[in-house]
């Protein structure tokens, strides 16, 4: 199954604004959040990680960029209220 | 002028709406939040619910949702190739504390309609229910103390005690000042694949009184489920973050092609009729130490916020439960001492501590090792599933029986400074902490065995020998 087809595999509502905050100035480039992001929404781009410009349809509200950022560069909360994700089978 | 209630609960998942439904139930103006537009739209992970929920909670009687109960689990070993080369099946154990324990493992339910019946009940009892509204922050007064919440479209309301309940993340306990961000070490990422197959070829293939959990184990990735649900089944795994992030270890996505790869599956797959369906991913705090800082002025936290998922499985729906209970149950204490703040709410943390999550958590580090060095270390089944696959060489037929024995003997005493180490590693510790007197309960049967001993042992395993 490649990602895309992983991808395909999820129900989204309404559209929501920006819920992921980058401070590129604070980047390592440690390639942590490119790894370990389930959907493939992060890529390293001249030694800096950089977020997919549709990520709002890829990111399925995990974290885990967030969280395994050492670097604090990364800002996460959620999806405005009844939009984002919507798991029927989880 | 802010709206004004008793407790505000962030989180309308199974944490969440036991706290609303027994603050509610305690008289109580009581709003539960819920970002989804319903509650269960955003739970990625489905659940195992364990016989002890319908002893600890009477209302599990009503719970009237599709479900499995699983009356079998299974472990899988699989080699480098991933084919199978060991595998073992067992039913709940006699040594069962009730008869439910003595009749099935869990019933597997999917999150949505379990959590919407928890949510409802919450709603019955009067607590009030705001869909679709994430809370973007706590309000605190001069001194620091938490007195409410506000949403994202910036309404604030206030509360005597709120309760986080939102999830593994927890914004709320972060913005409290409770604790940081978990570290990459106290957490897991969970990827999870739901297959959906046609419930008449589940029960023609496999059945009720055969529904399963399977635990596959390789070192191609971490320990993966197979959780059969109504309907279809989960697979999925989970690894800490820190671990995720070393050069050896491969990135979620390539372990979850892996899996999917892995012959064993491919054949649940087929045999089933299944096919993939939906998608998950979402994190599950994993602590090696006893949860701190669950409460402070005017908060309290449960569930996944707190940190209170089991350390030997994560096993997080009931512990949730039980704790979303002990926060209102403290919160009600507390209003009607009229002292909310951190020494007000304190006893929450007495209460979790002598219950059953407290019993979890007496031994977190040696659970975690355990679960860590062997079930998430995949490189460690290069050694384990051989080994394990030597079991029954000595019915192989491909030599004399008896040389065959004698070559298993002679490759499990090669084997044995790793066994022993192994043992030494992670389960000499566990039993230490556990407080196991291991040597002295050993000697002590060893000698009782000796002083008994006659031609035919009390339990007859000689009876069948020759003369």
């Amino acid at each position: 199954m490649a990602i895309d087809d992983l991808r395909k595999l999820v129900k989204r509502a309404g559209k929501t604004g920006d819920f992921i905050i980058q401070h590129v100035d604070r980047c390592v480039g440690c390639g942590n959040c490119v790894k370990i992001c389930p959907v493939g929404a992060w890529q390293l781009y001249q030694k800096k990680a950089v977020i997919a410009k549709d990520y709002r349809e890829k990111c399925v509200e995990c974290g885990s960029c967030w969280l395994s950022c050492d670097a604090d560069a990364i800002e996460f909360r959620y999806p405005d209220g009844g939009t984002g994700v919507v798991w029927e089978y989880g | 002028m802010p709206e004004k209630v008793d407790v505000l609960v962030v989180g309308a998942g199974p944490g969440g709406s036991i706290a609303a439904k027994t603050a509610a139930e305690k008289g109580l103006k009581t709003i539960f939040f819920e970002r989804g537009a319903q509650p269960g739209d955003k739970a990625a992970s489905g659940c195992g619910l364990p016989p002890r929920m319908w002893r600890e909670f009477d209302f599990m009687k009503d719970l009237d949702i599709p479900s499995y109960k699983i009356k079998y689990q299974a472990l899988h070993l699989l080699d480098d190739t991933l084919g199978e080369r060991f595998s073992m099946r067992w039913s709940p154990s006699d040594l069962g504390e009730y008869p439910e324990a003595r009749e099935y493992f869990q019933v597997n339910v999917y999150r949505p309609g379990f959590d919407r019946f928890l949510a409802k009940l919450a709603v019955n009892a009067g607590a009030e229910l705001r869909t679709s509204t994430l809370i973007e922050n706590v309000l605190k007064d001069d001194a620091g103390k938490i007195i409410g919440v506000v949403t994202d479209k910036g309404e604030k309301i206030e509360g005597k005690v709120t309760i986080a309940a939102d999830g593994a993340t927890s914004k709320i306990a972060c913005q409290a000042g409770l604790r940081k961000k978990w570290r990459p070490d106290e957490i897991t990422l969970v990827v999870d694949c739901d297959f959906s197959a046609p419930e008449a070829r589940i029960n023609e293939i496999i059945g009720p009184e055969e529904y399963s959990n399977h635990v596959y184990v390789s070192p191609l990735y971490p320990a993966t489920y197979v959780a059969m649900m109504p309907g279809g089944f989960h697979v999925g795994f989970g690894q800490w973050l820190d671990r995720y992030k070393s050069a050896s270890a491969l990135s979620p996505y390539e372990y979850l092609q892996n899996v999917i790869q892995s012959k064993p599956l491919q054949q649940f797959i087929q045999k089933l009729h299944a096919t993939p369906r939906e998608f998950h991913a979402h994190l599950l705090p994993w602590l090696s130490h006893v949860p701190e800082n669950t409460f402070g002025d005017g908060i309290l936290l449960v569930g996944d916020a707190a940190g209170f998922p089991c350390p030997l499985e994560a096993e997080g729906i009931n512990y949730a439960m039980i704790s979303g209970r002990f926060a209102a149950q403290t919160a009600a204490e507390a209003i009607a001492a009229g002292n909310t703040s951190a020494t007000g709410l304190q006893p929450y943390e007495a209460k979790w501590q002598a219950s059953t999550i407290g019993e979890e958590f007496t031994t977190p580090k040696e659970w975690v090792d355990l679960w860590a060095g062997i079930f998430f270390d995949p490189p460690q089944w290069n050694k384990l599933t051989p080994i394990a696959n030597n079991l029954m060489f000595w019915a192989s037929w491909s030599a004399p029986h008896i040389r065959n024995f004698k070559r298993e003997l002679a490759n499990y005493g090669e084997n044995l400074p790793f066994l022993l180490e192994f043992a030494k590693t992670y389960l000499v510790p566990l039993m230490k902490k556990a407080g196991v007197p291991l040597g002295r309960t050993m000697l002590k049967v060893a000698w009782k065995w000796l002083k008994t001993k006659k031609k035919t042992s009390p339990t007859g395993v000689t009876g069948g020998m020759r003369k």
